[in-house]
Order: structure tokens, then sequence, then C-alpha cells
């Protein structure tokens, strides 16, 4: 029988609910990170649209 | 050698002959079996979406990553409006998971790596529904710890003092926050 290939994200003990909390849950999205997200965008969607190399076959 | 962003191509998996990822080396064989075997299978079931990753002056994909839907579910006790500054009497974050991610042997610790996390950060902040998390079970050795922990992922906390006290767990549960 083939391992699982990927696990269901369980529900988080008390402890580590509280932790992502502390760490997640008072931010919001900064302009800065909100332009650094639209870059990483642009940089994929430009990869999507160029064309593969020369030697890649198969396609 | 490092490969800069702008000579990767992206191609989904369903735009991809099977017979392109036969040649899929990462050295770690579940892996690479995934890719060859079952990605399209996966991908024509809606259970998980893969990427295929081709670089400039390499014929064959150096890398894939497979993504999915996932939610990050808090214990009961500590659903007091997600920390938000405003009444939000939600009980979990939405999260993508990143259920595989894998670079050929030659390419390994170029940087690669890092530069897919950046990609999957910038496509699934682009998708018309909210993202807060990435998720990711990394394999629990401390290669692939470290090079998701560089990244800007956080174990877990309870699995990560379970791992202290020894418990072996084949993998880890770590998150990243999209916003930070």
């Amino acid at each position: 029988m083939k391992p699982a290939a990927y696990k269901a994200t369980p529900k988080l003990s008390a402890q580590a609910s509280r932790a992502l909390l502390e760490a997640v849950g008072g931010v919001s999205l900064s302009e800065k990170r909100r332009r650094e997200l639209a870059a990483l965008a642009e940089t994929a969607r430009q990869a999507f649209a160029r064309p593969l190399p020369a030697k890649a076959h198969g396609h | 050698m490092a490969i800069e962003r702008d000579r990767l191509s992206l191609r989904h998996i369903r735009d991809v002959e099977a017979k392109a990822l036969h040649p899929f080396i990462c050295g770690r064989p579940q892996l690479d079996e995934f890719l060859r075997a079952d990605a399209h299978n996966y991908d024509a079931h809606g259970l998980t979406s893969t990427v295929v990753v081709y670089a400039a002056g390499y014929g064959n994909p150096v890398a894939y990553f497979s993504l999915t839907a996932d939610s990050v579910h808090l214990s009961s006790g500590e659903r007091t409006e997600l920390g938000l500054p405003f009444d939000a009497p939600i009980s979990y974050y939405p999260a993508v998971k990143i259920t595989k991610l894998a670079v050929v042997s030659p390419l390994q610790r170029s940087g690669l790596g890092k530069v897919l996390i950046e990609l999957i950060c910038g496509i699934v902040s682009t998708a018309p529904f909210a993202v807060r998390l990435l998720t990711v079970d990394a394999l629990n050795l401390d290669a692939v710890l470290k090079f998701y922990a560089r990244n800007g992922f956080l174990e877990n906390l309870a699995q990560s003092k379970e791992r202290q006290g020894q418990k072996v767990r084949d993998s880890i549960l770590m998150f990243k926050d999209l916003y930070q």
C-alpha cells in the first residue's frame, strides 16, 4: 500500500493555538508586504507564460 | 549553480506529458514516484495540484511542487476571535498546504527551493479567495526542517516539543504567515 500523499492538518492543541494566535492574530497586511506579494505573483505569472527551454520535450 | 527567477518556466501538470516526467530524480523515491505515476491523477481528481518547473539550459524538469487547500483549526478554548482587533468569531485560518516540493539532485542547495517558496507565496496570494497561512508537513530531517525555517516557516509548537522529547514523527507540521 502506498504511503499517504499528504495528510489533513489536525486541529491544533491549546498551546499551539495560543502560539499561532500570538504570532499571527494581531498582524494585518502591510503595504510593503502587499507590494512584495504582488511582485512575486507577477514573477510567477511571467514564469507560466515563459516558453519552455529549447531542449524540453514531450509537450 | 544559482538559478534566477527569470530563467524559470512553470507549467501545470495537466499541460505536461507523462514521458517528460520520467527523467526526474530528486533522491527521494517517494517524491520521484509521485511525480511520475500519481501527480496527473491527483490533479485530475481535485486532490492536489502540481506545477512542474523548468529552467533555461535544462531539457528536463528541474523541480515541482504540489498545492492543496487547507485550514488550520484552533482548539476550542482558543477560538477567541483569532486574536483580531474586531469581532470575528472564526475558528480557523484559511491556508494552502505544500503537499510536495522537490528539486532534482544536481540543483539541490542552489537556492531554487527558496525561489519556489517565494513563487508559491505569489501564486496563492493572487487567488480571489483568502489565504493566510502556508502549511507543510516537513520531513522530520534536520536539513528539511532548517530549509523551511530559513524560509519563514515556524514549527507547530506541540509537535516541536514532542520532537524534542524524542517522540519520533515522520513529519513536522510547519506554518508560514503570508502576511509577514
